[in-house]
């Protein structure tokens, strides 16, 4: 069992993350034809899912764009800045790499949680949510901001003391782990796994507008914190993907800038204070108050 | 829709976890830390070919205290001190040279002296005892994986570094700016990652 415990060099985790991260965009491509295959066989392939793939990977150039130019410099700063505080002094070992993944996890299940339940973070993350099917495609469709909410976790990790290229591993194996769900081709997995992992039955859920469906599964490789936590839902009743209000358009920039044009419309339009913040840091369901003299406290 | 009562119980229990997690991981310390002291110092190579600051070429000459004490008796005393150290993992390597062309180039084959020691965090003190009274020049660094390399990632190194008399983790002295007559000097550890 030593080798869990030989020290690794970062770098070579710098490298197979690459590795993975770029192989996986491989795959992901190959099994995108096959699904495109079973729309064919089924008779669903139509102009509306090619062009909804289509927009899901120029939102992904978009992010990709963002990222590179905006919040690379940010996540630099800090994690760099926040290196020197490291609370424990950790080796890079698959001992640690393992752990810290398990950390990621939990970390990216509060990140999934609150860009869901904030309208600012839920303005760009309900660009993954907007397209109304669900392939591997999907899982690259992305909004603007998505890429700046992990900074939390990133830094909360760095400050445990992992190593910032370990910290970067461990996410992109929660982001793998929960792009490869992006399938309707799976049923069900047998029982343990359903039971400890999320799978592409969880993940269809968590896409789903039904109504026992909204807020559900956020986890990224492990459903456990879901099912701890009070927000586990099972698959029983056929999935309606999409938005609650669908924004019914391929555009891909009416896709991509939907979700903050929806809150800055509703911030700037709405009529007391008290109103904008609710659009602004309330959950998605927030309605003003049509009598405001009837709640005196909240 | 979770209640009040199962956030807050969700919230306890997310920094009971990412805590302990921390901590456990920090308890999974290297396997070759608990090895032998003896070091096999003869492949120290560079892992990658850009020359950036001070990388190890093959086989250093290793010089011990006591053999150089045995070479010259009434030399001069260099006393390094090593700082900014930041963990206790691995080796602390110093090579000591007096050829300007042997530094300048980072051949470590022609080091005149050179040093292991358990890293500590904080400093480390290295005399370099029987010395003449001409200028010598050191490099350090920490090879806190204890892979033996002065590890480089992308052309920069992973490892922590330092030289005599440089002024920031950016400046590479050559040999007559690093260079100084048996004395006492502190010397810097730089990390960049």
């Amino acid at each position: 069992m030593d080798f869990l415990f030989e020290s690794i060099d970062p770098s070579w985790v710098e490298y197979w993350d690459a590795v993975i991260n770029d192989w996986f965009f491989v795959g992901a491509l190959i099994f995108l034809a096959l699904e495109f295959v079973r729309y064919r066989l089924k008779g669903r392939l139509n102009w509306d899912i090619i062009s909804d793939t289509i927009t899901n990977y120029i939102t992904l150039a978009m992010f990709i764009g963002i990222n590179f130019l905006v919040l690379g410099g940010l996540y630099y700063v800090f994690v760099y800045g926040s290196q020197d505080f490291a609370l424990f002094d950790i080796d890079t070992n698959l001992g640690t790499i393992a752990i810290c993944i398990i950390v990621a996890d939990l970390l990216y299940y509060w990140e999934h949680r609150c860009m869901h339940r904030f309208n600012f973070a839920w303005a760009t993350h309900s660009v993954h949510h907007s397209s109304p099917h669900f392939n591997i495609s999907v899982a690259y469709r992305f909004g603007p901001m998505d890429g700046l909410w992990p900074i939390f976790g990133t830094v909360i990790m760095v400050l445990l003391g992992f190593h910032p290229i370990v910290v970067a591993f461990a996410e992109i194996m929660v982001q793998l782990y929960q792009t490869a769900l992006h399938t309707e081709t799976i049923k069900k997995l047998p029982r343990p796994v359903e039971l400890i992992f999320n799978t592409p039955s969880h993940h269809r859920v968590h896409h789903g507008s039904n109504p026992e469906y909204l807020d559900t599964n956020y986890g990224g490789i492990f459903i456990v914190w879901d099912r701890m936590f009070g927000t586990f839902a099972e698959e029983k009743a056929p999935v309606v993907y999409g938005l609650v209000k669908p924004i019914n358009s391929n555009n891909p920039l009416v896709a991509f800038f939907h979700g903050i044009y929806r809150v800055g419309k509703n911030v700037v339009t709405a009529k007391e204070w008290r109103n904008k913040l609710g659009y602004f840091f309330g959950p998605p369901e927030f309605e003003p108050a049509k009598v405001p003299q009837d709640r005196s406290s909240n | 829709m979770p209640t009040n009562k199962q956030r807050i119980a969700a919230l306890a229990a997310t920094a009971t976890i990412v805590l302990g997690g921390g901590w456990l991981a920090s308890l999974i310390s290297p396997a070759n830390a608990s090895g032998t002291d003896a070091i096999e110092v003869g492949n120290i190579t560079p892992t990658s070919s850009q020359t950036k600051p001070r990388e190890p070429s093959s086989k250093p000459v290793r010089v011990s205290q006591k053999e150089a004490q045995v070479q010259a008796r009434s030399g001069k005393t260099m006393q390094v001190s090593i700082n900014g150290i930041r963990n206790n993992r691995g080796k602390i390597y110093i090579a000591l040279f007096d050829n300007a062309d042997a530094f300048n180039s980072h051949d470590y084959d022609r080091a005149v002296g050179f040093v292991e020691l358990p890293a500590k965090e904080g400093s480390l003190n290295v005399n370099f005892p029987d010395l003449a009274g001409k200028p010598y020049a050191m490099s350090v660094f920490h090879d806190e994986n204890g892979n033996q390399n002065f590890d480089l990632s992308g052309g920069y190194p992973s490892e922590g570094y330092g030289t005599s008399h440089a002024k920031s983790a950016y400046d590479e002295p050559k040999f007559h700016q690093a260079s100084l007559k048996p004395g006492s000097i502190g010397i810097r550890l730089h990390y960049l990652r």
